[in-house]
């Protein structure tokens, strides 16, 4: 049992709460429901953010040692990642998207896990913590860019059927979602390059030979994959619309794949 | 007294009359400066604005005169250079709440020849800007005028009455927001340099598409004109291909009696702009697009027809408001008429203090004598005692008075009291619940009929004090129902 599922349970059920009226505003457009949805998603941020100080300040490190703790800092930095675009551009309707992932990955936090009784001395060391932030800030990246991706189809489909109404006037416009998508997907590209990176530095010094025929290595770098060659299709080449977004929800399948699907079905090195 | 309003619309007047009767602005306002004194010279109105736009001219006021409404017409009449028989049919006159209540329902775009139109917010405030500067505007016509600010302000926010555009090219204008977010750094291409496209090429510049205007024409003489005005750049029919790679708007009103973009030309032109999505507008009938164009990935084709049911179910959005819009408009018009009320009720309040105190010092003052062998404590205790009887007698009529108000019988209550005190009556006090009221009014009525008779309403929903109007009214004369702040219409449609 871990110690914090209590104190996780406040932001658990703003997170919920957030993602149901996001999705309220998101269809009747009503502007209390609104202000209520960022509310909600601004007080889980807070009392989230104090659950992993007091974390931090219990462990003396990274709340970022148990595979419960990577999945909860994740799901808050999701959180805070709707708050910061709400802040700049006033778009809420990513929310109905993010704050749905975010509400999964604490209750995903809160599940019993055989690996969280100890934290692996392997993860406590301090080498360890710029791996497992950086492949988490990529996932947290991905997964925006993702919502983005989702958005942009959704919105493209009503202005092809000529629907422009309801639903159409609260999406963010086509092209700024398709830049915000582009700009999330480079930086999570930035991320998980650097995640893999010091992944192989680790692995090369401290895991058996043969480490990269690891499942969790092979669908990580195929996400890699993904992400540069939508990064080179539309930096170099210049592409952009509709064909391109379906690389982002490709990637964070992959992503998504290599983050949480690979350990339940394939042996790994990786503790999570 | 009460507020007055006379004054003729679009809905009771051709273009002809209200042509003669506008009042033309200089660049600062004189036109409006100059009528407004001389209506205050001509009509005996207390305090006065005016309301001046193409579609409308009216006269507030705010008077105990009984001849405002001859008055009045004749100094409109005047002003257009016809006989008051003439004008009378077109013109529309009330008094009391009606009064208040057209200048609301105005500042909501309720009267408006498009509905919810937000322009017309600019112009009440231009209004009341004009009656502050030439001194013509009193506290009532002050209050009435930010009331009605208010009003249209809660109308915009809380209602869709001023949301979607409700013009073919605004819409068209909207939609490509919607696509492209600002338009500054946009190229648009339109195609057909005829009327329409002209006025859409306009739309786009205003709308931030400045630079990047490509004009493209079967005469390219006529393309190079347009792009001129605009500084934009000409194309001719033959180099369309290089005009559709760049353009990310596409305008499309040529007279062509065939399509003149072909889902070829378009699919190679997506090739060329490697997705970029394209959102091209065919305005013109027979269309100029062939319509499997829309088919196209990252292609938006909207004809004709699609914008007009992107407009109509606009306008239905907001005609469907106008049921909430009302409600609105007489919450806040409870609203000023318990303030309007409150301002008859202070000087009640302060004449029977007086009267009162008069009473109980010249008792003390009759008695003085006889009182004389008191020492100065005991008289200082009889005069407390004096003091304090008259303040206990006046507890409660103020409290009912107050009441009175709250609950929209302020006059009735003031008539009553001043009877019952022997108060003389206050000749300016104004009469917020507004007696029996004359109203002319067009209707085709045969000419230089008098005036027929409409009822006042006298049964104005009942509404609780708010904190700040109703709850002291008696001692605040000078606060106005509410603070205003209006920002500059968003809507572009002219008056």
């Amino acid at each position: 049992m871990n110690v914090d599922t209590p104190m996780l349970l406040l932001p658990l059920l703003l997170y919920f709460v957030a993602a149901v009226l996001y999705h309220a505003h998101l269809f009747t457009g009503n502007e209390s429901t609104r202000r209520a949805a960022s509310a909600a998603t601004l007080a889980g941020v807070v009392t989230h953010g104090m659950v992993l100080m007091e974390t931090a300040w219990v462990g003396g490190r990274a709340p970022l040692g148990r595979p419960s703790e990577t999945l909860s800092f994740l799901a808050w930095a999701i959180a805070v990642a709707q708050v910061a675009i709400e802040t700049r551009t006033g778009w809420t309707a990513t929310g109905s998207l993010a704050m749905p992932i975010a509400f999964v990955a604490v209750f995903g936090a809160l599940l019993p896990s055989g690996q969280d009784a100890h934290a692996p001395a392997i993860l406590q060391s301090r080498l360890m913590e710029p791996h497992v932030l950086a492949t988490i800030l990529g996932f947290v990246s991905f997964a925006l860019a993702f919502c983005f991706a989702v958005l942009y189809l959704i919105q493209s489909r009503l202005l092809k059927q000529k629907k422009v109404r309801g639903i159409f006037r609260r999406l963010p416009p086509l092209e700024a979602m398709s830049v915000s998508a582009h700009w999330l997907a480079a930086a999570g590209f930035s991320m998980l390059t650097l995640g893999i990176v010091t992944g192989i530095v680790w692995a090369t010094y401290a895991w058996q030979p043969g480490w990269y025929l690891d499942p969790k290595v092979i669908t990580s770098v195929v996400a890699w994959l993904v992400y540069a060659t939508y990064l080179y299709a539309s930096n170099v080449s210049g592409w952009r619309g509709r064909r391109t977004t379906y690389f982002l929800i490709a990637g964070f399948i992959v992503v998504l794949i290599a983050y949480y699907g690979v350990n339940l079905v394939a042996p790994s090195q990786h503790r999570f | 007294m009460h507020v007055v309003l006379a004054g003729v619309s679009h809905k009771t007047a051709p273009v002809e009359l209200r042509e003669r009767l506008a009042v033309t602005e200089g660049a600062d306002g004189d036109g409006v400066r100059e009528v407004l004194s001389r209506l205050r010279e001509s009509v005996s109105l207390a305090e006065c604005a005016v309301i001046a736009t193409c579609n409308r001219t009216e006269v507030y006021g705010f008077t105990d005169a009984a001849e405002w409404q001859t008055e009045l017409l004749g100094f409109l009449a005047q002003h257009a250079g016809l006989s008051p028989a003439r004008l009378q049919h077109h013109i529309y006159s009330f008094a009391g709440p009606p009064a208040a209540r057209h200048l609301f329902r105005v500042a909501c775009g309720l009267d408006s020849m498009v509905l919810g139109e937000a322009q017309i917010q600019a112009q009440v405030k231009e209004g009341l800007q004009r009656a502050q500067e030439s001194a013509a505007a009193g506290k009532v016509i002050d209050a009435l005028f930010r009331a009605a600010l208010t009003t249209g302000k809660r109308a915009r926010e809380e209602t869709e009455i001023t949301r979607g555009a409700v013009s073919v090219s605004l819409a068209a204008v909207e939609l490509a927001r919607q696509i492209f977010g600002r338009l500054n750094g946009h190229t648009a291409l339109v195609l057909g340099a005829g009327e329409m496209g002209e006025q859409t090429a306009k739309l786009l510049v205003d709308a931030g598409v400045d630079s990047r205007l490509l004009v493209c024409n079967r005469t390219r003489e006529r393309a190079e004109t347009l792009a001129q005005q605009y500084g934009g750049t000409a194309y001719g029919f033959d180099e369309l291909p290089e005009a559709l790679s760049r353009a990310d708007i596409v305008i499309s009103s040529t007279g062509s009696p065939h399509p003149v973009l072909h889902r070829d030309a378009v699919r190679q032109a997506m090739q060329r702009r490697r997705g970029r999505p394209i959102f091209l507008v065919d305005i013109a009938v027979p269309r100029d697009i062939e319509p499997e164009v829309g088919d196209l990935d990252d292609v938006f084709l909207y004809d004709i027809d699609d914008l007009n049911g992107v407009v109509d179910k606009n306008l239905a959005v907001r005609q469907s408001e106008v049921e909430r819009v009302e409600a609105i408009v007489e919450e806040e018009l409870a609203r000023f008429q318990i303030w309007l009320q409150s301002l008859a009720v202070a000087p009640v309040i302060g004449d029977l203090q007086r009267k009162l105190e008069t009473i109980g010092q010249a008792e003390l003052e009759r008695l003085g004598g006889k009182l004389s062998h008191l020492s100065d404590r005991d008289r200082e205790v009889v005069e407390t005692l004096v003091r304090g009887v008259v303040n206990k007698i006046l507890r409660e009529p103020i409290l009912h008075l107050r009441e009175a108000v709250a609950s929209g019988n302020g006059h009735d209550s003031v008539t009553v009291l001043r009877a019952a005190f022997g108060l003389e009556a206050d000749p300016e006090a104004p009469r917020g619940g507004g007696g029996p009221v004359r109203s002319t009014r067009g209707g085709g009525r045969p000419g230089g009929r008098p005036i027929d008779i409409a009822s006042t309403d006298r049964h104005r929903p009942a509404l609780a004090a708010r904190p700040g109007t109703g709850g002291d009214p008696g001692v605040d004369r000078s606060t106005s129902p509410r603070p205003i702040d209006i920002d500059p219409a968003a809507e572009t449609e002219r008056p």
